[in-house]
């Protein structure tokens, strides 16, 4: 019940809710355009979650201005599902909707969406949705549906917009037993299994709800938290109506395939292994069988992927400050194997690594002892003077990888493998052997590469090299440096330096800096070439023949420095001012 | 067994010290005559000094190289006009006349030794080959397809005399010529009598100026073959640092080229390599060889267990022997069953810095 401007008691038809966090320029847009609405039974639940920007006042001006209408709740910071379930407590209504703090709605949305729901006794009617591209200063809209009658079956499977809240008006009483949970992605755990559970749905073919895309949201950019997708998936398989099964499976699997191959390829290793934790379904699913495009996702079923498991072995000393909380940032959901000295019993570890620790050589006790654990569970060994960043769940979808630490050397900070991986267990029998590595106990390091040297013909040049299709590779800036190339996953960080600063050793500066000027020097090669003499060489230069480096390994090798080059921002920004230089040469 | 009377040829310092200590245990009740021959010329000059020792009846001097010039790779023809002049040859060759013996014991298969056999081929007197490092592991000299004399009638009728093999590991022997393999005594170290026979054999003057990382060259160079042994000395002088290491040239090399590029300073000493071994305290000694024999010496002949590192995984190039893949098996027969504690092969270049610097480099 609300009252009217003169002061007569109505019944609320929507409560609008609206959470509000760090708006302060989006939020007068949004309250005024349910403001504007053309339905007057409504009020406007203003949820201030938290925020330290102006928010909190905005909410409170409005509230003074209309207080019939708003009302503001203050609340501590728990993110966006949370709020929305503080409002909908608050809600008094007889049909509820969510307004993203920083979108529009058109002023017939709530009146018309409301009509359609009292005509035909809906317990749900949804609208489309106009995406604004901000930063591309375009929009497109997305229909929910093909036709204005809704078959469920159908539009589960078929139909759009299916995981958004704000999209949608829902009886209150619906809200009696479902709750968002806390995470990222409220959304999708929760509407589209409500859904299922919702046989009287209608749709307003209008596209009321305008949603801002930028860049940099929550929804376009990547944090660690973003896995908490496949939870979301989950709970839509296991809270839907069983009998949508087949409908649920197909659209979880549509929007699977789109972010593993598009908008979330970082995290495909995480969606492949919920692939798989549901592998039945989705390859019975009589949907998929029809669709060739989604169907490719099934391919993903055979590719193995390095499980995100972190090895930390520290014997003797403490996980360093900075370990745990950096890993649980990037990698929420991924479990830690915290070894230390008592976690594997002396007399369980071979004959010289048991000398190596009674003799002080614990470094090679704690190499062998990661090794170990990696054979027996799979992961990935993460030392503690290393630091992984988010870009390491890309080298999961490997079945085993190392990084240089310099132009010849592996690191050992950083290195991971399927578990039970061959090649680990290769290296675990050295240990038994009678050779310089265990009578000398020399760092693991030394050991991985004489072994990928001689079995798998590693070169060691500080190159990114894939060996005999199974054992890749990565540079020094990948596993052990950050060289601000955006390629690091993973970067020592023992060594204190001021921030803003990096440590590097002097050889990978040198190799860097060589690669640097041999690159340049290629580039100018290039563009030094006449297009006729570059097209026909089928002959590799002397310097090139020299190096035993074909004709078509150079070509690549240009082609892809030139593209760099012509791709980076400097020599897109200069572009008019070399056309000016040709210019004044003619 | 006084009554017994043999005869040994030796053809190079290993050779001969072998014959000796074979002369001291196996053969020490026989009455021996010993050939040494110019094959290493540094050996004439041992003969009065042998022939002093007492422990040879005759010391014979043979002019064999020309021999093995002439006929070891000699097509038919040639080859029977040298067998039907055995006797004139041996009076052009010879210091003296040889006897008549119960047994003749030799170590290469060459011209010379063919002829002896052709020479005793119907009298009682059996031929015993005995060790010539681990070519007579290794190497079935007599196979037909190896040389036009294995093929030749006369060439080949040494096959018959061979009783057996000695050699002083017989359980390394892959040769596949089913000859018998029979066990020599080890030489030991602690034979002060021997040491003194062979100091004064060969004059030795104990080394001064050594160094802790010995490599010892091979002949490479001087058979023509390209190969990497030059970057593999550079690698472990680096790796050791230049004072501690030096660089045994093989006198066959035409040229020090190793010196000539600063790897090493020269090496002091031209005393044969087994007398070194039997006189100098090794203990922090470390021997780096691409695959010579002198480096398994120690092993096969002295049982030491010195400090050895073998390249050969490391090295890029032609190999000398044709039997490569037996040499390989060998090799790495002798690391398995042989090597002791202190033997290392390593298979990478990393591999061998670490263990140079495990033995004491930089």
């Amino acid at each position: 019940m609300y009252k009217s401007n003169n002061d007569r008691v109505e019944k609320i038809k929507v409560s609008v809710i609206i959470p509000v966090y760090q708006v302060e320029n989006y939020l007068e847009r949004a309250v005024d355009s349910v403001l504007a609405q053309t339905l007057e039974e409504k009020e406007i639940i203003l949820v201030d979650d938290g925020s330290e920007d102006a928010s909190p006042q905005i909410c409170d001006r409005y509230a003074q201005e209309h207080p019939e209408l708003i009302h503001v709740i203050h609340k501590p910071n728990e993110g966006l599902g949370m709020a929305r379930n503080t409002g909908l407590d608050a809600a008094r209504g007889e049909y509820v909707a969510f307004l993203d703090s920083d979108d529009t709605v058109e002023p017939e949305m709530y009146a018309a969406m409301y009509e359609k729901a009292i005509a035909e006794d809906d317990d749900i009617v949804m609208c489309d949705v106009r995406i604004l591209y901000v930063e591309e200063n375009r929009s497109s809209v997305v229909s929910s549906y093909t036709r204005e009658e809704v078959d469920l079956s159908d539009y589960i499977a078929n139909g759009n917009n299916i995981t958004y809240s704000v999209n949608k008006i829902y009886r209150r009483s619906l809200w009696e037993e479902n709750r968002y949970e806390k995470m990222l992605f409220e959304d999708i755990a929760l509407i589209p299994a409500l859904i299922t559970r919702t046989p009287r749905i209608g749709y307003v073919r209008k596209a009321f709800y305008n949603y801002y895309r930028r860049a940099n949201t929550i929804s376009t950019s990547a944090v660690g938290g973003m896995v908490d997708i496949l939870q979301a998936f989950r709970s839509f398989m296991e809270t839907s109506d069983p009998k949508y099964r087949e409908e649920v499976v197909y659209c979880i699997a549509k929007q699977l395939y789109w972010n593993m191959t598009q908008s979330r390829v970082l995290f495909q290793a995480d969606f492949i292994e919920f692939l798989k934790e549901y592998k039945g379904y989705f390859l019975l699913n009589s949907y998929l069988a029809k669709d060739r495009t989604v169907q490719r996702l099934l391919d993903f079923l055979d590719k193995e992927v390095i499980p995100e498991r972190f090895i930390c072995v520290h014997f003797g000393r403490p996980i360093p400050e900075g370990y745990l909380e950096e890993l649980r940032e990037d990698f929420p959901g991924a479990q830690l194997i915290d070894a230390d000295e008592h976690s594997y019993p002396t007399e369980q570890l071979p004959e010289n690594v048991q000398k190596a620790l009674s003799e002080g050589h614990t470094t090679y006790a704690e190499e062998y002892v990661a090794l170990r654990i990696l054979f027996e569970q799979g992961g990935i060994v993460l030392a503690p003077e290393y630091r992984a960043n988010l870009n390491l769940k890309r080298l999961r979808l490997g079945r085993i990888f190392f990084g240089f630490e310099d132009d010849e050397a592996l690191t050992t900070g950083c290195y991971g493998a399927l578990q039970g991986h061959y090649v680990i267990q290769a290296l675990l029998d050295t240990y038994g052997e009678d050779t310089i590595f265990n009578k000398a106990f020399l760092p693991l390091q030394d050991r991985i590469r004489d072994f990928l040297i001689l079995h798998f013909q590693l070169k060691a040049n500080g190159r990114k090299q894939l060996l005999k299709k199974e054992v890749q590779i990565y540079l020094p800036s990948v596993l052990a440096y950050d060289m601000q190339d955006g390629e690091n996953c993973c970067r020592r960080a023992d060594i204190p330096v001021p921030e803003g600063f990096a440590a590097v050793s002097e050889r990978v500066l040198k190799m860097w800096s060589d690669r640097v000027l041999e690159n340049w020097n290629l580039y100018k090669q290039e563009k030094s070439t006449k297009p006729s003499s570059r097209g026909n060489a089928s002959t590799p230069t002397p310097a090139a023949a020299a190096a035993g480096v074909s004709r078509q390994e150079m070509d690549r090798r240009i082609r892809e420095v030139v593209e760099n080059y012509e791709n980076s921002t400097s020599w897109r920004i200069t572009r008019p001012l070399r056309a000016l230089g040709r210019l004044f040469k003619k | 067994m006084q009554s017994e009377r043999v005869l040994i040829v030796a053809n190079s310092v290993y050779q001969l010290l072998t014959a000796v200590h074979m002369k001291r245990t196996i053969l020490e009740n026989c009455c021996a005559d010993l050939i040494v021959t110019d094959v290493t010329p540094q050996l004439k000059e041992t003969v009065p000094r042998l022939q002093n020792t007492g422990l040879f009846a005759r010391v014979l001097f043979a002019a064999t190289l020309d021999l093995s010039r002439k006929y070891a790779g000699a097509k038919d023809p040639v080859l029977s006009e040298g067998f039907s002049n055995i006797d004139r040859i041996f009076r052009w060759a010879l210091s003296d006349e040889l006897g008549d013996y119960t047994g003749v014991y030799f170590a290469n298969f060459d011209p010379f030794v063919r002829m002896l056999a052709c020479r005793f081929y119907d009298r009682p007197c059996p031929f015993y080959w005995y060790e010539d490092g681990f070519s007579s592991y290794v190497i079935d000299y007599l196979r037909e397809d190896r040389a036009p004399i294995n093929r030749h009638t006369e060439g080949q009728k040494i096959r018959d005399k061979v009783e057996s093999v000695l050699l002083y590991a017989p359980r390394l022997a892959m040769r596949g010529d089913r000859l018998p393999n029979r066990a020599l005594p080890k030489i030991c170290r602690e034979d002060e009598k021997l040491k003194e026979i062979l100091n004064y054999v060969f004059a030795y003057k104990r080394l001064e100026g050594g160094a802790d990382f010995i490599f010892l060259e091979q002949s490479f160079r001087a058979e023509g073959l390209k190969n990497n042994d030059i970057d593999l000395m550079r690698e472990c002088q680096r790796t050791v640092g230049a004072g501690r290491f030096i660089v045994k040239p093989h006198p066959r090399n035409p040229e020090n080229v190793p010196m000539q590029l600063g790897l090493t300073r020269r090496y002091p000493h031209d005393a044969p390599w087994e007398l070194f071994l039997l006189n100098e305290d090794l203990s922090d000694t470390t021997v780096i060889t691409v695959c010579s024999n002198g480096a398994l010496t120690s092993r096969l002949v002295f049982g030491m267990d010195m400090n050895t590192v073998m390249l050969y995984r490391l090295f890029q190039g032609r190999v000398l022997w044709k039997e490569d893949e037996i040499l390989q098996r060998y090799l790495h027969k002798f690391y398995m069953q042989f090597a002791g504690e202190n033997y290392y092969v390593p298979k990478t270049v990393y591999e061998l810095r670490s263990i140079l610097k495990y033995l004491g480099g930089m």
